[in-house]
Order: structure tokens, then C-alpha cells, then sequence
């Protein structure tokens, strides 16, 4: 029954992509569902662009974020351009604007169409004007330092820090004080907006989240001492 | 529009002058190979030639590759005394100015500096030896093999081919093979090409591209294919394993089907002949549509 529910899946997803994607080829290899071949960039229904692509996904998608290659050699493989040098991996969006969106993206051709379209577009945006017009977010600690930052309407980093370390917490406590620094207790202040994002980040991302700003934030600081 | 007309705009699409970038870039790096490997063995003196589809005229845009083939003289040791020595100093010699990918027999170029790293430069350099003073026969590296070499003949693959009379064919079903990722490889490619089709020369392209697919159906994807350089010497089925057949078959099938519900543009596209006037505003407008969409980011290297 298992096997036939995944098999329909495929099927199904092969039949989405095959519409508007008619180039991307699915199959699975073990655990792990494989999309691969040349992704059009449309405008409407004109083709600006096209990139050869390799995503590998798991079978619990959307629980962890599938891992996308551009295979053709077109784009550099630089943090700049938006890949892990040694892996080639393409960063997507940031692991925690993913799991901030996962929801929207409930299937893989929702993953496909979304954010995976989206950061080639970027990419063809940049071949075309040899500059980021589209916008993305900056590197490494700094740039979940700013998705946060616009999730809770801040512009303290202490802020920030705080917070993460009420997400981090395996188990919510509604008597923590506030991340805010009103003094209050999280369930007489933000407790909405701390519940919001518990519901959708996992606590082992929200620690990984703090060291990789904590670190950003050092190396700032000591480079503002040199 | 015919069927004809269409497809031949799509190779007017895919085509590349001898004036545009890609071609320019192209040949200033296979001058900066030329040097290097005229400077790193002086001793032994390379012939350098120039193979692939840039010299079998068979380029398309979305994949192109020129193969500078290295190729010593059948006594001239200062180059390595075995086909793998030759092999292994050809590419310590390119390492130093390029990213390399070592594959069976050729060894391919990536950009090294930051700004093209890891790009393909769609070149392959072949080193070999020739076997004799006649300088027509060479034998190649070939890694993971028994005897660890191939006799090959480069001039003999450059005809076959380029004389096949079936050169657009071939370019469109690249076309196919790249858009889908099938992973045949092109020599592969090239000789199915003109051997599921050596009847159907003075036919339409729409009739030769269908015919190569009933015949990859007919035959399950298993076509074999001789070595015009070596027929009888080299074994090319590993490159046309089950899977890949399979593989082939199943997409020929897809793409007759498609063809016969939806047409030609389901396979290749709509044809776009876009100045960039129009791709600037078709930007512009992308970028007021991005404030609800994901970013791109940058994860930290380990």
C-alpha cells in the first residue's frame, strides 16, 4: 500500500511538471525522489531563460529541504552567485525562510514552481544585468540575522538573539520574559508572534540560527577593532 | 507555420555565429590551452588538433564542446613514458590555470578564479600518443578499462560525422537529449543518429526525427553502435547500459505521444526571437512581482 501511494505520487507529480515543465524528468532512486533537466524561466508564456537542474528530495518533503544542483555549468559556483563552493549546492532561500514557507509548498511541483523558479529567475536576472535587480539576502549569519529582524519588526540584534533563544527552547514556557525587552511575560506580550514561529521553526534550526549570528556578529566586531 | 519551417527555427535559435561571444570566448581559450601545452612540454612537441562539435558542425547553444585533443609522438617519452603518465601530466599541467574534471579519456576545463568558478568552458582535452610515425592512429588513456587504452582515429570521427549529411538531425535530437538530461553521450548520440537514419537522408527533418524515436521504441533503446575509428576494437555498449536504454525508450515513446497530442512546440518550445529591449522589460516586470517570493541565500562553507 506504501509503495503505491509513493508510485501515484510520481506519477502525479510527472504529470504536473509535465504541463509546464515539460523538459524536468522525475524518478526515484531509494529514498530519495529526483528531478532533473532543463527548467524554462518564463515571462508569461515566453521563455527567457533555461537552466539544466538536478533537485534531490526525500521522501518526508517538505520536512527537510531538498537539495538543488544547476548541472549545466553555467553559474558560477560562488557564495556570491548563491552556492556552496564545495558542494555546488544552490541555496534555495534561507533554511529558515523555508520552514517559514514550507506550508505554501506542500507538494514538490509546488517547490519547483516556487522557490526553486524563483532563485533561477534571480539567477538569469543577474546574467542579464551583470547585478542582483531582484533582491536576496545577504550572506551566511547576516542574512538570517535580517529575515528575522523583519519577522518581528526589529531592527535589534539583542532582539533577535533573544528570541531565538525562546525558539530554541524544546518545550514553549509561558512565563519566559518577553524577548521584546518590555519586561513582561511572553504570554502577557508577544506570545502570538512567539507561538507563530515555534509552530513552523524547529528548535534545532533556531539555535543554529543564533550561533551562525552570534558568529557574524563577532567577526564584525573584530574586524571593526582591526 | 509548417513543421518544417518551425524546426528549422529552432536551429536557427540554437545556432552560433562565428561573431558571437560564446564563439570568441571559446577560441581565446583554446589559444590559452594551445599555449600552455606547447610551453609545459617543449620537449615532446604536441599536435594539437581541434575535434568535437565545434569541428563536426554540430554545435547547438545549450551544448557545445571543442575537444583539443594533445596527441605525442609514438617515441617521445618526455611526455610520460605510459598512455596514463601522459595522461596524468597533461592534467597537472592544466591544474595549474584550470579547474579540472578528470573523466575516462579527456579532461575537462573549469574556470578556476572566482568569478567563473566551476563553469564549463566546454572543453576537453584529449592527450594520447600516436602509434606509429604515420601520425593517423592514436591510442588514448582510457581509465577503468582492462587494457586501459583505445585506438582511436579523430579525422575518421570528424567525417563520419560531419559528412553524414545529418547534421541538423543531430543537432535537434542533442537538443532533446540536453533538455531532458537523458545523459546519452554525444559521440553515442552522433552515431545512432546516422545509423538509425542512413536510409532517411533525403527525407524532411520532421521525418527523420521520427523516425530515429520509433526506431529507439522498436529497439527498446538498445541500438549498438561501432566505432568508425576501431569497429571491431571498441566496445561502446557500456555507454548504452539498461538503464539508459530504458531510459531512451521511454522518452522516444513520451515524445512521439506529445508530438501527436500537443505538436512540436511541446518539445522544443515556441519559437522567441527576442531583442533585449523585450527581456529588460520582461525583467523588470519580474522584479515588481518578487516581493512575495524567496530570496536566494549564501550557507556558510564548512
Amino acid at each position: 500500500m506504501g509503495n503505491k501511494r509513493k508510485i501515484t505520487s510520481i506519477n502525479e507529480l510527472s504529470k504536473k511538471l509535465s504541463l509546464s515543465y515539460p523538459d524536468l524528468r522525475v524518478s526515484q532512486i531509494d529514498k530519495v525522489i529526483q528531478i532533473e533537466g532543463s527548467l524554462p524561466i518564463y515571462a508569461g508564456d515566453k521563455i527567457l531563460d533555461r537552466y539544466l537542474i538536478k533537485i534531490c528530495a526525500n521522501l518526508n518533503y517538505p520536512r527537510n529541504l531538498p537539495i538543488v544542483y544547476e548541472i549545466g555549468g553555467r553559474i558560477p559556483k560562488v557564495v556570491d552567485r548563491h552556492f556552496n563552493k564545495d558542494s555546488e549546492e544552490a541555496c534555495v532561500c534561507l533554511k529558515d525562510e523555508w520552514y517559514w514557507i514550507a506550508s505554501k509548498y506542500p507538494t514538490l511541483f509546488e517547490f519547483v514552481i516556487g522557490p526553486v523558479t524563483h532563485f533561477f529567475t534571480w539567477q538569469a536576472s543577474y546574467e542579464f544585468y551583470g547585478e542582483d535587480k531582484l533582491g536576496g539576502w545577504a550572506h551566511f549569519g547576516d542574512g538570517r540575522l535580517e529575515f528575522y529582524m523583519e519577522k518581528l519588526d526589529t531592527s535589534d540584534v539583542e532582539v533577535v538573539k533573544k528570541f531565538l533563544i525562546l525558539l530554541a527552547n524544546p518545550k514553549y514556557e509561558p512565563n519566559w520574559i518577553c524577548y521584546c525587552g518590555s519586561g513582561q511575560k511572553v504570554f502577557k506580550c508577544h506570545k502570538a508572534t512567539v507561538l507563530n514561529l515555534r509552530s513552523k521553526i524547529p528548535p534545532k534550526v533556531a539555535k543554529s540560527a543564533y550561533t551562525d549570528i552570534s558568529q557574524s556578529q563577532k567577526s564584525k566586531n573584530s574586524n571593526h577593532i582591526d | 507555420m509548417t513543421t518544417s519551417e518551425y524546426l528549422k527555427g529552432i536551429l536557427k535559435e540554437q545556432s552560433l555565429s562565428n561573431d558571437s561571444s560564446d564563439i570568441k570566448e571559446l577560441r581565446k581559450r583554446r589559444s590559452d590551452v594551445e599555449a600552455l601545452l606547447k610551453d609545459e612540454f617543449k620537449e615532446s612537441t604536441p599536435t594539437i588538433q581541434y575535434g568535437g562539435s565545434y569541428v563536426k558542425k554540430t554545435m547547438i547553444k545549450e551544448n557545445y564542446d571543442l575537444d583539443i585533443i594533445s596527441y605525442f609522438a609514438h617515441d617521445a617519452d618526455s611526455a610520460g613514458e605510459s598512455l596514463k603518465d601522459i595522461y596524468d601530466n597533461v592534467a597537472t599541467a592544466l591544474d595549474k590555470k584550470y579547474y579540472i574534471e578528470k573523466k575516462k579519456s579527456a579532461i575537462r576545463l573549469k574556470g578556476k578564479d572566482d568569478d567563473v568558478f566551476k563553469v564549463d568552458f566546454h572543453i576537453d582535452v584529449v592527450p594520447g600518443r600516436y602509434t606509429d610515425e604515420k601520425k593517423q592512429d592514436v591510442y588514448i588513456y582510457q581509465h577503468g578499462t582492462e587494457k586501459e587504452r583505445l585506438k582511436t582515429n579523430l579525422n575518421k570521427h570528424i567525417s563520419h560525422i560531419r559528412d553524414s549529411g545529418l547534421t541538423d538531425a543531430i543537432k535537434l535530437l542533442k537538443l532533446w537529449n540536453t533538455r531532458r538530461s537523458l545523459g546519452v553521450k554525444t559521440f553515442i548520440l552522433e552515431l545512432m543518429v546516422v545509423k538509425l537514419l542512413s536510409k532517411v537522408k533525403s527525407k524532411s527533418l520532421e521525418k527523420q526525427l521520427t523516425t530515429f524515436w520509433d526506431k529507439i521504441v522498436d529497439a527498446k533503446g538498445d541500438v549498438k553502435v561501432e566505432d568508425p575509428a576501431n569497429p571491431s576494437g571498441n566496445d561502446l555498449s557500456e555507454f548504452n547500459d539498461s538503464y539508459q536504454q530504458s531510459l531512451l525508450e521511454s522518452n522516444a515513446k513520451n515524445t512521439l505521444d506529445t508530438i501527436e497530442e500537443s505538436g512540436w512546440e511541446s518539445i522544443y518550445g515556441k519559437l522567441t526571437e527576442e531583442e533585449d529591449e523585450d527581456k529588460s522589460a520582461a525583467f523588470a516586470n519580474i522584479a515588481v512581482q518578487t516581493n512575495e517570493l524567496t530570496k536566494p541565500w549564501a550557507i556558510k562553507e564548512k
